[in-house]
Parts: structure tokens; C-alpha cells; sequence
């Protein structure tokens, strides 16, 4: 059996079935101890000042207390229970491309159930939809023992056939989430940017936080390709038949026009937007995510 | 602007152009395939990128093909002609091939030179009138074409070697030369090729048959400018030996030797009064004096008789000259001559007996080697030696002057291997045939089907062999003008009416072969046949040489039949010793030799000893120690001598072929005409060449300027593929 930091290597990633014994793995073993839940510094609460003893965090004073006492006191804060987290997972045909073993879909899942390990163990709710053109399967939210047993189950499914359309999906799940909540989308969000922008626009107005990681593979950032290829094109795109090392600068150049409008819809509306890379190691995407969010939190 | 290519083969390398094309579809049939999901921006980089790469594409396609056809277009060689002006014009550089008649015939002295003089400097002149870059190679032309300079830059070498030549002593033939021409031409790649022959234009040097003319001149003028250069004799006078034979039937010391010379008149101006000397060792001997005057061709040749008396046995330079003529290569001829006091033969008894007159030879042997009764001393030259068929292995055949078998069984291979190589040399074999011959072995062995020793095929023996049967048969009398025979012409004088055979081999003696029937028996079965072997000859009588199978031994004629038979096959060897100039010495040797120097003298004539002597070293050859020694080009005496030794081993007469005697060569209009329907261009001695020639060498190569394309357009195909790469 593999070590634990071997189940983080992306190729071993491929090969594992049990989400949820990857799950545990990767938070209890790697993450463990060192990090709260993704939506800590969202999800809390102001609870009280108490005077600050040696060994507290300079960066919790609260100064505006100081200037009118000159005591430090610090702030402390308490978190929100019973909140939920809705993990939406993309399944669509585009999600299915892998340069090698490990397909996009494939990495996504692992870091939805580590996800969804982890904010199960701070006893917070976990809803996770399946979507592709709509919402293929939807597993309502649950904090209790075993759901993420049933999480895993639902996560299990095949790319379709079908194109993507997160713009709808986006709208559709603002109307259905009553009770302000985190929605984590994990998708290669290869729609239409005004279409996205319009569903994150949407869920913002609902109250909903979004944290969007925007899972490519690692071919699709680099487009590595040399000699004559002939790309069968996925989701309805036609054949082409090229030389990929003429038109890389092109295509790169088109990626990061289409990501840079991305990333000003998600600043615009206090949305992370998280670019991940198949051929990352799963702990440190997670790692570095919640390091920024708690940092951020932080502040 | 005309353009011809010097290298056409190369062009088809041109289709080459056709790579970049072939190479560009197979690298787009040549493909991996994959899904792919970010299309969009895949999409939207073809359609920023897809004109600009199809015309970038293009553009370095249409260079490397252009690269390539002007690669295979350099290398052809292309060549510009005509009176171009521009960057383009000026003169062609050459390659010139020199053909320079060196036959004995330019030998011929005019108040300017000999021919030969005048040929070289006609020859100079050429190399003097190529263009700077030039190539030039030289060949003398005579019976045999000899390349005397490979092609080659250095004109100035070229310039020397052509004056250090010197005229052959043989004839001409310049359709050998002409065969040689069009594989240096091939060597000599130029804008302009051009062929001088350069001779006297002897009649007989050209082929005149229209076919035979255009075998040779085509492939030449397909690729170079022929011109035929005419060194003209003027009025030719020439008088020339043209045979010198030994009369006497086999030359002794004891009494003078008589030689015969033709001489006849080549020019058309008669020669009276002309004077023949004989030299024997270098010492004048005898003078005589002809009259060549008439016009009638039967009296322009005549014949002279010189005597001459040999003091010793041995090799004697005997050389018949008249005074010299304009042309004094064929003013002289010599012969090698073997004197003897004793002429040692070879006989081998195939049956001998217990008392005299019983053995095989014994009638053969006192008849060659008759004995004084009263002084008991032997009173024949002839020296015979009789031995048994088991001796003749050990035997040195090449030591006697003839050899005789008689009534010999079947012979080893090896014998008779030793037999054709000894006649083949020039040696001479008699054959008697008798009870112990079988004629399938003889036919196997010695007839070969022609190819062997034989002149017939023996067949099965007729007549009863008994004297008193009946059905003897006699000797023919007619037809005997054989030299051997001719005393049997009259019949009476040596009763040849009283010879009876009762009993010989049937012979058969295929017509146009290379035997012949000498004398027949009245039942017109074959007695006596000869054939030619090599240098050598073989007689065969098919009875016997004793008195077993006929009466001849027994009767006068015998003597004489049996020494003018020897004497007959002694002279075949004798003319083997005469050698046409270039033609190799070729001696067999004994086994001891093969440790010993021979040294060859060359006598160019007896008051020219020209004193060169090579050494030599015999050497063991598939066919047993031979000496050989090729360099016999000039006309004289060769003398081979073991070092050491006092007498000389053998002597070689080289003599001129005197057909080239004959000067008529063709006039400036004949030659015209003879060439009408060729580009050749007939230049006398008068046209000045320089300017002549010039004219028509204007052009230039280009293949340096499409090389240059091609280096620049690989530089900009480089540059345009940097800036077409994408950047990283």
C-alpha cells in the first residue's frame, strides 16, 4: 500500500477509487492541525474582547481600543455553526480530457471529498451537485456521521457528453439555496465569461459566498504539443489538424485573455478565483488555498 | 543566349525539387491524434494565425525547391556560348585534346623539319592559343593510341612533354586514337571541348567508308569541335626494303650465305642506280645496286641477291640498307641469323631396335647425319641426338633447332604442353607415324580439334602392309612446289617412280583450316601435310621413317627430303626471331636461369649501336621460365646476352611494317570532301590556328553564379525560418 504523500502524487491520484479514505488521508494526515476550514474568517462571529496575554497573535489587538484606553485588548471571535457548503462539481464533457491518466473530472472529485472531509470535520453541512448543461444529481446538505459516505457516492459519476453551461447552473442553485451559504464550484469553466459572470452575480446578490477552482489540466495551460496533431475537439468543437507549435503563442495568448476577464468578473465581486493544475499536488493546492484564506481572514 | 551543360546526366537531379513538396505532405499525413477540450482558444489561435502561416509555409517551400533545382542546375554545369556581351561574355575555357600522328612516317625529313618536327610544333601552338583555365591532355596516335599526358592544367607541362616526343616506329592508324578520344574528353569537363589531330594524312590511316567514319568521328563530335591538322609532305620520295630473306637452305660457316631484299619505289619519281649494302655484325659486306626507274608498278619493285660468308657459328646482326632517303626509318631491315657449323635436332625413337637398321630412326639419323666412309667423320651440320619417349621430359626442347618423332606412342600431357610451346616459340616439329601411333590418342592430344599441333585428323592406316601384297601405292608427282618437294618435280632425277608405301594413316585435313596437304600418294590418301603453330611449323609424314611401311628410306630421295625437311622447319624458327616494333620478346629459358641477369642490348642499327642495355631477370610463368621483355619499340637488333657469358643467348630483329611506306596522303580538298559530312574543320599549316580558332570560343560558365544563388537563397531560407519560428 502507498504511503500517505504518495496518494498526493497526482499519478496515484488516478488510480484511487476511495474518495473517502483519500479524503482523510490528505486532511487528517497532511492538512491536519494546521488549518481551519475554508470559509473561517467568513463564517464567524464577533464574541468579545479580553486582555492580551503573552502568546496571543499581535495581529488579533484591536487598536482602535487601545487608542481610546491604551490597553491591549484583543478580539475574539467565534464560529458561525450549522453552516453550509455546497460543493458543485463539473461533469461535462470537457472535463474529461487527461494528457495522461488523471482527467480533470478525475482531480476535481479528490478535491471535492477532501473538501468536503474537512468542513464535515468542523461539523458544518456539505450539499454536493453534479452538473453539466443542468444539475445531473443534487445530495442535500448534512453535517452528521456517514454523509461523507454518501457524498463520495454521489461524486461518483462519468463525464457526459453533454456541454457545460455554468451560468444557468450558477442561477439555478442562487434561487435554491435558502439560507446563505459557501458555494465551491469546480469546473474548467469553459463557457461563455459573460454567461459565468451573470450566475456568480447572481449568487452574490443572494447573500452566497463563492470560491471558484478552475481545475485545467496541465497540457491545457502549457499546450506542450510538438509535431503534426490532429485535435478531435470535445463538447461539439470540430477536428483540426495542426502544428501546435506555431499557434502556442496564440493559444496561450487566448487563455490568459479569457482568465483575465474571468478574474476581473470574480474581483468584482469579492469571488476567489483559484487556477489549479492537474499536474499539482492536491495537498498543496488545498495547502496554499486556505494559507491565502486564512491570511486573509486574518487581517 | 544559348545554354548547354557540360554535366547533363546531373540535371535529372533537378527532380529532387520535387523533396521539400513530398516531404511537407508526408509530415502532414504523419499525425498524432487527441481529444481536447479548450477548443475555443485553439479555434480562435487558427483563425489569428492561419493565413500567415499557410503564406510563411509557401514562401519556404518555393525556396527550398528553388534551392534545389539551382543546386542541380550548378552542378550541370551550364555553359553560355555565343557572342553574349555583358557580364556574361568572354572566352571559353578549353579542353583540349592533342592527337599527334607519331608514326614512322613522320619521320619523313623536309628542308623545315621532319613531320614530326613540325607536328610538335603545330601541337605547341594549340596549347600557346588555350585560354587561361584551360585543360589540355595529349596522345600519340599509331597503331596503338598512347595517352603521353593526362588531362591537365598545367599547359606548360603539357607544352614540354610534346617536345620531348619522339616519332614510333610503327604504322598508323588513327581510328584507335579516335576510339580513345571521347573517355578523356569526359575527363576534361569544359565550356568548350576541342580535339586537334594533328598528321601527315595518310590515306591509309583513314577508314574510307562513309559508316566506318561516322563510328568514330560521332561519339567525338557529339561532344567536342574537332580539327584536323594537316602537316603536308610535299613531294614524297621514298624508297623502302621491304623484305630481306636467307636464301641458302641453312646457313653455315662453311660455305657463303645467300639473302635476298625487295626494294621498291614509293615516290613517283624514278630511282636509278639505287645502291643495296649488307652488313653482318656491323661490318659492310656485300653492295649491289637496283634500278627503280621505270613507272610501270611491276618495275617499281625489285629484288637484290648479297652474299656473305659467316667466319663462325652462332648469331650473326645481318642488315641489308640502302642510302638514306628522306625517310630513313624503311631504309633498313635486319635479320637474326643462327649460323652453324653443327644444327643440333632432336630425334625420338618410338621404336628402336636391336641392330642397326632396326630401330625406328636409324634411316632417319645416318640420312641427317651422314657419315664419311672413309674418314669416318660426320659431313652434315646436322647433329642429331636420338633419345627414347620416356626421355623427353627431361629434354630442353628449345635447345635444338628441330625435333622429330617417329612412330612415338600416345605422349603425356606435359610433353605435349613442352611440344606446342616449343613450336609456338618458332620451334619446328616433324612427325613419322608407324605401327606404335594410336591415332585416337594422337587425335585427342596433338589434333585437338584443329586447335592442337596436327594439321589433320588421322584416321584409320590403309594398305596391307606387306610389300608383297600388291597394293602398294606410290608418291604423287604433281602439285610439288612446296620448297621441300620441288626437287621431286622432275621426276626422274631422284626416282620417284620407284617409292611405294604399302602402308600409312589416312589423314583428314579440314579446307580453310589452318594445315595443308604438301604431297599425296597416287591412291590420293595424304603423305605429307604441314600446318603453322604459333611462329613455329609441323610436318607429318603418315607412313613411317624406317623401311617397315614403305621402301623411301631405302632410296636416294630420303636424303634430301629428310634435310630440306629439317632445313624447312629450322627456318620457321629463324623468323621467329623477327619482331614488329612494340611487339614483346618473349625466350624460353632453362630452370637455371631463373638465378642469372640477362642482359638486352639494342643495336638501332649497325652504325647507331645506341648502346642502351637493360638487365633483366627471367621468371618462372605458368608455362615454365621465360624471359620476357616488352620494350621493343624501336626498329634494330635486340641482343640477349647472359651476363657473364661470352655468346649471346638469342637475337631479335624488329622491323617496320612497310605499308606505312607508302606517303600518299590526302590533299586539303580530298580531305574536304572525305569529311564533308562531319563539323570537322581542316586546318593546313598555313591557316593561322590562333585566330581561326578563337573565333569560336566565346561563352562562359555559369555554374558559379548559380552557386551563388544558392548559397544566398539558403541564407535567406536560414533567416526567413528564424523569423518564422514561433517564439517561445
Amino acid at each position: 500500500m502507498p504511503r500517505l504523500p504518495e496518494y498526493l502524487d497526482p499519478k496515484v491520484l488516478a488510480k484511487m477509487d476511495r474518495l473517502d479514505l483519500l479524503a482523510r488521508f490528505v486532511v487528517e494526515g497532511y492538512l491536519g492541525g494546521t488549518h481551519r476550514s475554508p470559509y473561517h474568517g467568513f463564517a464567524v462571529e464577533f464574541a468579545e474582547h479580553r486582555e492580551y496575554a503573552p502568546g496571543d497573535e499581535i495581529k488579533h489587538i484591536d487598536w482602535r481600543v487601545y487608542g481610546r484606553t491604551e490597553r491591549y485588548y484583543i478580539k475574539q471571535y467565534q464560529t458561525e455553526t450549522n453552516f453550509t457548503c455546497h460543493l458543485l462539481l463539473d461533469a461535462s464533457e470537457s472535463m474529461r480530457y487527461a494528457h495522461d491518466d488523471l482527467s480533470k473530472l478525475h482531480y476535481a472529485k479528490c478535491m471535492a471529498a477532501c473538501l468536503a472531509y474537512l468542513i464535515l470535520a468542523q461539523q458544518d453541512r456539505v450539499a454536493v451537485g453534479v452538473f453539466d448543461q443542468a444539475l445531473r444529481t443534487y445530495l442535500e446538505p448534512s453535517g452528521r456521521k456517514g454523509h461523507l459516505g454518501r457524498i463520495v457516492e454521489q461524486l461518483d459519476v462519468e463525464a457526459g457528453e453533454r456541454k457545460t453551461d455554468i451560468g444557468q447552473i450558477l442561477n439555478q442553485f442562487a434561487e435554491r439555496i435558502g439560507k446563505r451559504g459557501i458555494v465551491i464550484l469546480l469546473s474548467d469553466l469553459f463557457d461563455q465569461p459573460e454567461h459565468i459572470a451573470e450566475g456568480i452575480q447572481h449568487m452574490r446578490f443572494a447573500g452566497h459566498e463563492i470560491i471558484i477552482f478552475q481545475v485545467l489540466d496541465h497540457y491545457e495551460w502549457t499546450f506542450p504539443f510538438e509535431g503534426m496533431w490532429r485535435f478531435l475537439g470535445l463538447e461539439e468543437y470540430p477536428e483540426l489538424l495542426v502544428r501546435p507549435r506555431d499557434l502556442r503563442a496564440s493559444y496561450l495568448q487566448a487563455l490568459v485573455a479569457f482568465n483575465r476577464s474571468l478574474q476581473e468578473v470574480c474581483n468584482r465581486n469579492r469571488t476567489d478565483l483559484i487556477p489549479v493544475d492537474t499536474d499539482q499536488s492536491l495537498d498543496l493546492v488545498l495547502t496554499s488555498y486556505l494559507a491565502r484564506r486564512e491570511k486573509y481572514a486574518g487581517r | 543566349m544559348p545554354i548547354s551543360f557540360l554535366k547533363m546526366a546531373v540535371l535529372g537531379g533537378a527532380a529532387l525539387a520535387a523533396l521539400p513538396i513530398i516531404i511537407h505532405i508526408l509530415s502532414r499525413r504523419r499525425f498524432r491524434v487527441t481529444a481536447w477540450a479548450a477548443m475555443e482558444f485553439l479555434l480562435e489561435a487558427v483563425r489569428q494565425n492561419a493565413r500567415r502561416l499557410m503564406i510563411q509555409d509557401i514562401l519556404l517551400m518555393l525556396l527550398r525547391v528553388l534551392i534545389i533545382v539551382l543546386l542541380a542546375l550548378a552542378l550541370a554545369r551550364p555553359v553560355l556560348t555565343g557572342a553574349v556581351l555583358g557580364v556574361f561574355g568572354g572566352t571559353a575555357e578549353v579542353g583540349a585534346l592533342i592527337i599527334l600522328d607519331d608514326s614512322y612516317s613522320m619521320r619523313y625529313r623536309t628542308p623545315a623539319g621532319s613531320l614530326f618536327e613540325r607536328a610538335k610544333s603545330r601541337a605547341r601552338d594549340v596549347i600557346r592559343s588555350l585560354p587561361p583555365g584551360s585543360t589540355a591532355a595529349v596522345v600519340t596516335a599509331n597503331e596503338e593510341a598512347t595517352v603521353q599526358a593526362q588531362p591537365t592544367f598545367d599547359l606548360a607541362l603539357a607544352s614540354d612533354l610534346i617536345g620531348e616526343l619522339q616519332p614510333s616506329w610503327r604504322g598508323s592508324n588513327l581510328a584507335a586514337s579516335l576510339a580513345a578520344a571521347p573517355p578523356l574528353l569526359e575527363r576534361m569537363a569544359k565550356p568548350r571541348r576541342e580535339v586537334f589531330i594533328i598528321t601527315d594524312a595518310q590515306r591509309r590511316a583513314f577508314p574510307t567508308e562513309q559508316a566506318a567514319l561516322t563510328e568514330l568521328l560521332g561519339p567525338m563530335t557529339s561532344v567536342a569541335v574537332p580539327y584536323l591538322l594537316r602537316i603536308a609532305p610535299g613531294l614524297t620520295e621514298n624508297v623502302s626494303i621491304d623484305r630481306v630473306e636467307l636464301l641458302s637452305e641453312l646457313p653455315t660457316t662453311a660455305e657463303p650465305v645467300e639473302f635476298s631484299a625487295t626494294i621498291t619505289n614509293r615516290g613517283p619519281v624514278p630511282q636509278r642506280q639505287v645502291a643495296v649494302e649488307l652488313f653482318v655484325d656491323g661490318a659492310k659486306v656485300d653492295t649491289t645496286e637496283v634500278d627503280l626507274g621505270g613507272f610501270a608498278e611491276a618495275e617499281r619493285s625489285q629484288g637484290a641477291v648479297l652474299r656473305a660468308g659467316l667466319q663462325r657459328p652462332g648469331l650473326h646482326r645481318v642488315e641489308v640498307r640502302l642510302l638514306g632517303d628522306r625517310l630513313e626509318a624503311d631504309d633498313r631491315r635486319c635479320l637474326a641469323l643462327r649460323a652453324y657449323d653443327r644444327l643440333p635436332v632432336l630425334v625420338v625413337d618410338g621404336e628402336s631396335g636391336d641392330r642397326l637398321f632396326d630401330g625406328e630412326v636409324d634411316y632417319l639419323a645416318f640420312a641427317l647425319s651422314p657419315v664419311d666412309p672413309e674418314t669416318g667423320e660426320v659431313v652434315s651440320a646436322v647433329q642429331t641426338r636420338v633419345i627414347r619417349p620416356f626421355q623427353l621430359p627431361q629434354e630442353n626442347l628449345s635447345a635444338y633447332g628441330a625435333v622429330i618423332l617417329a612412330n612415338v606412342p600416345a605422349l603425356p600431357a606435359p610433353v605435349v604442353a613442352a611440344l606446342e610451346e616449343y613450336v609456338g616459340r618458332g620451334g619446328g616439329l616433324m612427325l613419322f607415324l608407324g605401327d606404335q601411333v594410336d591415332a585416337d590418342a594422337y587425335n585427342r592430344d596433338l589434333y585437338r580439334d584443329g586447335e592442337g599441333l596436327l594439321p589433320g585428323q588421322l584416321g584409320e592406316p590403309f594398305g596391307s602392309g606387306d610389300p608383297a601384297a600388291g597394293d602398294a601405292v606410290g608418291f604423287s608427282a604433281s602439285g610439288l612446289t612446296h620448297p621441300i618437294l620441288d626437287l621431286f618435280a622432275d621426276p626422274d632425277s631422284v626416282g620417284l617412280t620407284t617409292l611405294q608405301v604399302w602402308r600409312a594413316f589416312s589423314l583428314t585435313v579440314p579446307e580453310g583450316a589452318s594445315g595443308r596437304v604438301l604431297w599425296r600418294y597416287t591412291n590420293g590418301q595424304v603423305a605429307m601435310a604441314q600446318r603453322t603453330f604459333g611462329r613455329g611449323r609441323v610436318l607429318l609424314m603418315t607412313t613411317t621413317a624406317d623401311a617397315e611401311w614403305t621402301n623411301l628410306p631405302h632410296k636416294s630421295a630420303f636424303l634430301p627430303l629428310a634435310h630440306r625437311s629439317v632445313y624447312y622447319l629450322i627456318r620457321s624458327g629463324q623468323e621467329a626471331w623477327s619482331l614488329a616494333p612494340g611487339e614483346p620478346i618473349v625466350l624460353t629459358v632453362e630452370v637455371a636461369d631463373l638465378e642469372r641477369v640477362v642482359e638486352v642490348r639494342s643495336y638501332e642499327s649497325y652504325d647507331r649501336p645506341g648502346g642502351q642495355v637493360d638487365e633483366v631477370k627471367p621468371e618462372l610463368t605458368d608455362q615454365g621460365p621465360r624471359l620476357l621483355y616488352p620494350r621493343t619499340t624501336k626498329a634494330g637488333f635486340y641482343q640477349l646476352r647472359r651476363r657473364g657469358d661470352a655468346e649471346p643467348l638469342a637475337l631479335y630483329a624488329v622491323n617496320v611494317d612497310t605499308a606505312e611506306s607508302d606517303l600518299t596522303g590526302y590533299g586539303a580538298v580530298e580531305l574536304e570532301e572525305l569529311f564533308a559530312g562531319f563539323p570537322l574543320r581542316v586546318l593546313s599549316e598555313e591557316n593561322a590556328l590562333a585566330e581561326e580558332v578563337r573565333r569560336s570560343r566565346r561563352g562562359r560558365e555559369l555554374w558559379r553564379w548559380f552557386l551563388a544563388a544558392v548559397v544566398g537563397l539558403a541564407l535567406l531560407e536560414t533567416f526567413l525560418g528564424r523569423v518564422f519560428a514561433p517564439k517561445e
